[in-house]
């Protein structure tokens, strides 16, 4: 019963000052359970943001300082801020008519997700760490460093920096933070519970659709989408691990949904969030790198020469990429700094290009290009996304004058800029995390909840059920 | 008469259906038979009430003699057979052409046995075409370290249409299971090893043609309607694959709610692992026990990043691995020799870098040395 408190306020506390922040900057554009779902996901990016500022300023870790900074954070937050409207006067949600097969169908989906939320929720709380990636990249250090009260960063120590725990030196630490949180709110590094934030980036990450799908397309829509996306089964079971995918795949998510707002409503502060989340997601996998460019390049590409003028679109572009630069900046100084570097795989933090030595060792080097072939397998022919690929190569092709003449274009080009970046690094330099499809699905999780917004928009438009 | 001739048609139904349903013939070799093949890496092979049990390291392989001379009309292998640990089987089949064929197959375990052996049936009807001949079988384990399985019987099969309708159906709704891979992969159902989404998808694709000659009937725009419909298809087939995927998780929520619930952490650890890491979780336990909390560990004879090193490392905190440890732990001790007067400790010919001298024992099969400084 006290574990359950200590968690809830594990989750709740940093959730408040997150929302603070969303509602100081966010002066209209969302309702209140997307505000929350955004709340989360910057307050546990703030939790492991603070970390390092502990960690590298040798504050040994224990609650108090973080609550500290949490409350008091919560407090400039709050203060004199007017508090918007909890219904979204900007969102052009669709009147809609609802038979009784409708009703039938949407409580039938509603059981549904509420049945794989429930069976996530008993495997995050129950099952104790399981996997081998998990153990290796993200619990060892986390459950060091919660021993240890620290990063450990005197460069005499054996483990340094968790070296020895840490197999790859130079993966962000968001993941491990999340585990030491809740060990620390526990008081104890408990086998399962401490990777109790996978199920609320996932609960999060379903809100967040649901209204950010509702306010264009209406309910109709956003059920049917936000039951596929609970049903992705990959994504149903990286909700009760505690691995680092669906926390990026929700950052960069809400970065794209940010985006989106403001491509309708052109409010800078839905920008300033979509950085932010863009920020956090760098400090949870060296991959999301690739949404800074592909959401980058969208922007550029929607709103060069469209803005009110030069100076307006140089405004815009401060409030994308400051929150990026303020948070993944420090992050990157120290790895250059300490060479922690950014390479993954058997040859450690090195990248080995064009031979992969887990692959074709000894081989010479080359470009992989069977990847291609092996990634259409994986994406159309197995179980791991359910009909998501099939659907959305069917529905580009049905829908192209409508992805054309619409913004959705951007959102394709954010789409199809991450998955070119993740080719390229499967023909250089990962060929085995495709070829025995260790790495490939993982990967495709972080894009695919944007794969499932982009396509409910395009079905609503298809079905002329929206703007 | 009316009465006579219903009891006759019902009867003829009847025959018609149990001639279909009954294999038409099957090449079976039970647990006897099997006992004669080749096996590699175990370590007991014994008979028990008609069943052999096999232990042994992983990979442990059964391989068949060659020149079983099987027809490719058995379109099915039908294995009765349990693993104490949920695990999988490759089977390679090599054909009268000189080349092989694998497939794969995960085994749900059952720890005590009590569930009895499991009927699996492996739809091989795509490995060899007309005229070629399976000339062996070879069943390799896989999965945990340690393989304990039993098995009851192998048979080449040709089941009757209903049989293999059933039998099909039974491979589409094979529950899964959580592994270290389930983070990796998921486990995608097949119908005669043809993948369900590309049958979904190619169903979801034909029903739009009668979709959209209803549409011309009705005297709609085709053109208008054909994404739409076509779109709907797709939505509704994805609807359908998500709900055999529900189906695992209910089925591995029911299996794990028993596992899980209300045991203390130590037993769920080991409940879940698909590694047989009863023996080593309690090693573990018995080394935090025994070791004082200052000290350091390290392992003996297994390098940096192997499976139990790192394990250990994991669950031994919060004492701490180290390159100068003060506390050495072996688990497996064979071919362990310790010379007490040099304080050296080697295995197969490898020489530990330091003197030590013995700490603790762990049964006999592992121990605790410490470091002579």
């Amino acid at each position: 019963m006290m574990d359950a408190l200590y968690l809830i306020l594990a989750i709740a506390l940093p959730t408040m000052a997150g929302t603070l922040f969303v509602a100081r900057v966010l002066d209209t554009g969302f309702g209140l359970a997307a505000r929350l779902s955004l709340g989360f996901g910057t307050g546990m990016g703030a939790v492991t943001y603070l970390f390092l500022i502990f960690g590298f300023a040798s504050v040994p870790f224990s609650l108090l300082p973080f609550i500290a900074a949490l409350v008091i954070a919560s407090g400039l937050l709050a203060y004199r801020l007017k508090l918007p409207s909890a219904t979204c006067s900007s969102c052009g949600a669709v009147e809609e008519n609802s038979g009784i097969l409708w009703k039938i169908v949407s409580a039938l989906l509603v059981v549904l997700i509420a049945f794989k939320l429930l069976f996530v929720f008993f495997e995050a709380t129950h099952r104790p760490v399981y996997s081998w990636d998990t153990w290796t990249n993200w619990s060892a250090g986390a459950k060091l460093f919660f021993y240890q009260k620290g990063l450990l960063l005197d460069s005499a120590d054996e483990h340094f920096f968790g070296k020895g725990y840490r197999p790859f030196m130079g993966h962000p630490l968001h993941a491990t933070f999340m585990q030491v949180w809740s060990g620390l709110w526990l008081g104890r590094f408990d086998e399962a519970l401490v990777k109790i934030y996978s199920f609320f980036y996932f609960l999060a990450m379903l809100a967040l659709f649901y209204v950010a799908v509702k306010d264009e397309a209406g309910k109709k829509f956003a059920l049917v989408g936000t039951y596929l996306l609970s049903s992705i089964p990959i994504l149903t079971y990286h909700a009760q691990d505690g691995y680092a995918d669906l926390p990026l795949a929700f950052y960069s998510l809400a970065a794209v949904v940010c985006f989106w707002k403001f491509l309708a409503t052109e409010r800078k502060g839905l920008l300033v969030v979509a950085g932010t989340m863009l920020g956090f997601g760098v400090l949870t996998k060296n991959e999301g790198l690739f949404y800074i460019v592909a959401v980058g390049l969208a922007f550029i590409l929607a709103r060069y020469g469209k803005a009110q003028s030069r100076g307006a679109f140089l405004r815009e572009l401060a409030s994308l990429a400051l929150p990026v630069i303020i948070l993944a900046g420090p992050w990157f100084v120290a790895k250059f700094a300490m060479g922690l570097g950014f390479g993954h795989g058997l040859g450690g933090s090195e990248f080995n290009w064009l031979s992969d030595p887990l692959y074709t060792e000894g081989a010479p080097k080359g470009i992989h290009w069977e990847v291609i072939g092996k990634s259409l397998k994986e994406w159309m022919l197995t179980a791991n996304f359910g009909l998501m690929f099939p659907a959305l190569a069917v529905s580009f092709i049905l829908g192209l004058k409508q992805i054309y003449r619409s913004d959705l274009k951007y959102l394709y080009i954010v789409i199809f800029s991450v998955m070119a970046a993740f080719m390229f690094v499967y023909l250089t330099l990962e060929v085995t995390t495709v070829m025995d499809a260790t790495g490939i699905h993982r990967n495709t999780l972080t894009y695919a909840p944007i794969i499932l917004f982009t396509l409910t928009l395009l079905a609503s438009r298809i079905f002329k059920r929206s703007r | 008469m009316t009465k006579s001739c219903i009891h006759s048609v019902f009867a003829a139904i009847l025959f018609v259906f149990c001639v279909a349903a009954t294999g038409s013939c099957s090449d079976e070799f039970n647990a006897a038979e099997i006992g004669y093949w080749t096996f590699e890496n175990a370590a007991a092979v014994r008979m028990e009430k008609g069943v052999l049990s096999i232990k042994g390291a992983v990979p442990v392989q059964i391989i068949s003699p060659p020149g079983l001379d099987i027809s490719p009309e058995k379109k099915f292998l039908w294995l009765k057979l349990r693993t104490k640990r949920d695990n999988y089987c490759v089977l390679t089949f090599g054909l009268s052409d000189g080349s092989v064929a694998t497939k794969r197959l995960r085994m749900k375990g059952n720890r005590d046995y009590s569930e009895g052996l499991r009927d699996y049936r492996v739809y091989i009807g795509d490995i060899a075409s007309k005229g070629m001949k399976i000339n062996g079988v070879a069943l390799q384990f896989t999965g945990s370290r340690e393989i304990d399985a039993r098995i009851g019987s192998i048979s080449f099969y040709q089941p009757g249409y209903i049989q293999a309708a059933g039998f099909l159906l039974a491979e589409l709704f094979e529950p899964d299971f959580i592994d270290t891979w389930t983070v990796s992969f998921v486990t995608t159902p097949t119908i005669a090893n043809i993948p369900l989404p590309a049958v979904i998808f190619v169903l979801a694709i034909l029903a739009v043609i009668p979709a959209l000659v209803i549409v011309r009937l009705k005297g709609g725009n085709i053109k208008a309607s054909a994404p739409q419909i076509a779109l709907a298809a797709l939505v509704i087939g994805w609807a359908v694959l998500s709900l055999r995927m529900d189906y695992n998780w209910l089925r591995i929520w029911g299996d794990e709610a028993g596992k899980l619930y209300g045991k203390n952490e130590a037993e769920r650890i080991k409940n879940i692992n698909n590694r047989d890491m009863d023996d080593f979780m309690d090693f573990i336990a018995f080394i935090k026990a025994r070791v004082p909390a200052d000290k350091k560990i390290a392992a003996g004879f297994r390098k940096k990043g192997t499976p139990l090193e790192t394990l250990v490392a994991y669950y031994a905190l919060p004492l701490t691995t180290s390159g100068a440890p003060d506390i050495v732990w072996v688990y497996g001790t064979n071919g362990l020799e310790f010379d007490p007067s040099s304080g050296t400790l080697s295995m197969k010919g490898e020489r530990l870098p330091y003197r030590v001298r013995p700490y603790a024992e762990y049964g006999d099969a592992a121990a605790l040395f410490e470091v002579i400084r």
